[in-house]
């Protein structure tokens, strides 16, 4: 009797197991129980689990989360993007100036009003020059992406000498100075970012076509499903995302720095893969992604709050991207 | 059947590749509902014609009728504009879409929102269509949302072939649909092609496997070397007439000859 309804129970749990969406949805967010296991193991590290501690841990990751998202809509297309981090230095660095007011810093004392909208089009437009390289002259994206990387930022240092540009208008800085109730509105945005951009890449037409493209650009294009203008389009949200963190990040340090973000494009990748986007593409979610994000962020402050010492942080870092490329060959095989 | 008008007449069609003339003045026609097989050898032409039908190829000469209308198929998607759609041999499917997303592939139902800007798929519609038309022909997948590089080959085909048949298609071009596939899964397709004209689709079916085409077809016609050696419905086939057409054996007496020293 007993034996017997224990069948029935691993018999529903079987069949719920092949249900297909049940069992992506499950292998798809791992990432979020290797979190939840890491968070556990660092709350034994006196001082971790504190309130300010954990929204320590969002707030530093806000920036590299946004850089995610683009990265996540270039890499579902098979493509990638290395230019987000020059991309987000360039665009501050641009609105700085254009906004600057006080000597000894450089700057023309125009509006945040003016220069928003300003810096989200330069963005979007370096996004739309590395689109255009790779989807119409099929350059490939490591070669154009490594070349605005490396033009970006020395386009951004010439800007004002690698002179820093500091003091913001208040309306410019002020993203990053309100809190509601104990969250930062950088946070509450970034999450809301998140949000949307899911429901861009699972229920949209325009997400289905990166998929698509990102599967199989050859059958995309014979069923008509425009693969070239979906990858020009990812590339372009990449760039103005990566303007987005650009303005987030010197709102929250006042300041605009010729170096900012520097070496940010390789944790980029790592959290994206991390969280399960296939570099091959067409496969992985913002969820995942927004997993590894947290991961790494979550690593960092332990680290941080451990006291070890910083030269270790990037082997760690290194041992995490093995482990969850790791994993997510096992995840194939298990799917299979 | 031939008081009908047909849904595809070809007629004096030739095309040449350089020195090579493929089709030599080739009429070829196909009535509503009806399925043909294309036989010939290896270069007899089939592909050459099955590509000017799906607007791949151009012929040099010759005049093509389309429900009664003179048509210039330029390219292939004005042949899917006509109703006329073609299963790759490869199966042009996405292996990390899942069934829906295949079967819709390019042809997503969505709304709009935002002037356009926004067009959101309408999931729960488009999975209402799939459990429709699987049904309408008796397909079984387990779960349409599944990703179809998991599916077996029979699988895969069984979706390619519901999307050239499934939405309200006039004409499908089958090439070599039994080729990669198994013996059993091969039936399997074979049965949805014979299921193809109770949905009252015409196709054109191309396999070297006589067998399956017989089982299928409700007429034949030959190529050999660019011309159209012969054509017949399939209960008028008498013996091996159909092998005797392809390799142009009897046309030599051998045949004939072979047998008679045989009974000497």
């Amino acid at each position: 009797m007993s034996v017997k309804a224990q069948t029935t129970g691993t018999n529903r749990l079987k069949i719920l197991w092949q249900r297909p969406e049940v069992r992506d949805g499950i292998l798809d967010n791992l990432i979020w129980v290797i979190l939840a296991i890491a968070l556990f193991s660092f709350s034994f590290i006196p001082g971790y689990f504190q309130p300010t501690v954990l929204i320590n841990i969002l707030l530093h990751s806000t920036f590299l989360a946004i850089l995610v998202i683009g990265e996540t809509l270039c890499l579902v297309t098979g493509n990638f993007d290395l230019s987000v981090e020059s991309v987000l230095a360039f665009t501050a660095m641009f609105a700085a100036v254009l906004m600057g007011t006080r000597p000894p810093t450089p700057g023309w004392g125009l509006s945040p009003l003016i220069v928003l909208p300003a810096m989200l089009a330069v963005g979007a437009l370096i996004g739309l020059f590395n689109g255009i390289c790779v989807a119409k002259f099929k350059i490939n994206p490591f070669i154009v992406t490594l070349a605005t990387l490396i033009v970006f930022r020395g386009l951004t240092i010439i800007f004002t000498e690698s002179q820093a540009v500091i003091r913001f208008p208040t309306l410019y800085k002020a993203v990053a100075t309100i809190s509601i109730g104990p969250i930062p509105l950088l946070v509450i945005i970034t999450i809301g970012l998140y949000l949307f951009f899911h429901f861009v890449l699972t229920r949209t037409l325009f997400g289905r076509r990166l998929f698509a493209v990102g599967g199989n650009r050859d059958v995309a294009f014979a069923f008509r499903m425009k693969p070239d203008q979906a990858v020009i389009t990812a590339y372009a949200l990449s760039g103005m995302l990566a303007a987005v963190a650009g303005w987030f990040l010197s709102a929250r340090l006042d300041a605009a720095l010729p170096g900012m973000a520097e070496g940010m494009a390789f944790d980029v990748m790592a959290a994206a893969v991390i969280g399960g986007v296939s570099l091959k593409g067409g496969k992985g979610s913002l969820i995942g992604a927004l997993g590894g994000v947290l991961l790494l962020g979550a690593i960092n402050a332990a680290l941080t709050v451990a006291v070890v010492s910083p030269y270790w942080y990037r082997i760690v870092r290194g041992l995490v991207i093995f482990v969850a490329v790791g994993l997510d060959t096992i995840k194939e095989r298990v799917r299979r | 059947m031939d008081a009908q008008q047909p849904l595809l007449d070809m007629r004096g069609i030739n095309k040449s590749f350089g020195a090579v003339q493929a089709l030599r003045d080739v009429d070829f026609r196909v009535y509503p509902g009806e399925l043909v097989g294309l036989v010939g050898d290896n270069g007899a032409g089939k592909s050459t014609l099955v590509k000017i039908i799906s607007g791949v190829e151009h012929p040099d000469s010759g005049t093509i009728w389309f429900e009664g209308r003179e048509v210039t198929i330029r390219d292939p998607d004005y042949a899917k504009e006509l109703g006329i759609e073609t299963l790759y041999q490869d199966l042009a499917l996405i292996n990390n879409l899942d069934v829906v997303a295949n079967l819709f592939l390019g042809r997503e139902e969505y709304t709009s929102y935002l002037l356009g800007l926004i067009k959101v798929l309408k999931n729960r519609q488009m999975e209402r269509d799939t459990v429709e038309l699987l049904d309408r022909l008796g397909i079984n997948l387990g779960s349409i949302r599944e990703k179809v590089e998991v599916l077996s080959g029979g699988q895969r085909q069984a979706i390619a072939l519901s999307r050239a048949v499934g939405w309200g298609k006039k004409l499908v071009l089958l090439d070599e649909p039994t080729a990669a596939l198994g013996v059993r899964e091969a039936r399997q397709a074979l049965e949805l092609i014979r299921r193809l004209k109770e949905q009252n689709v015409a196709g054109v079916l191309i396999s070297h496997n006589l067998e399956h085409v017989f089982s299928v077809v409700d007429r034949v016609v030959v190529l050999r070397r660019g011309v159209v050696r012969g054509e017949r419905k399939i209960r008028d086939v008498v013996g091996d007439e159909i092998v005797s057409m392809i390799t142009g054996v009897s046309e030599l007496k051998g045949l004939e000859f072979g047998s008679s020293l045989q009974e000497d």
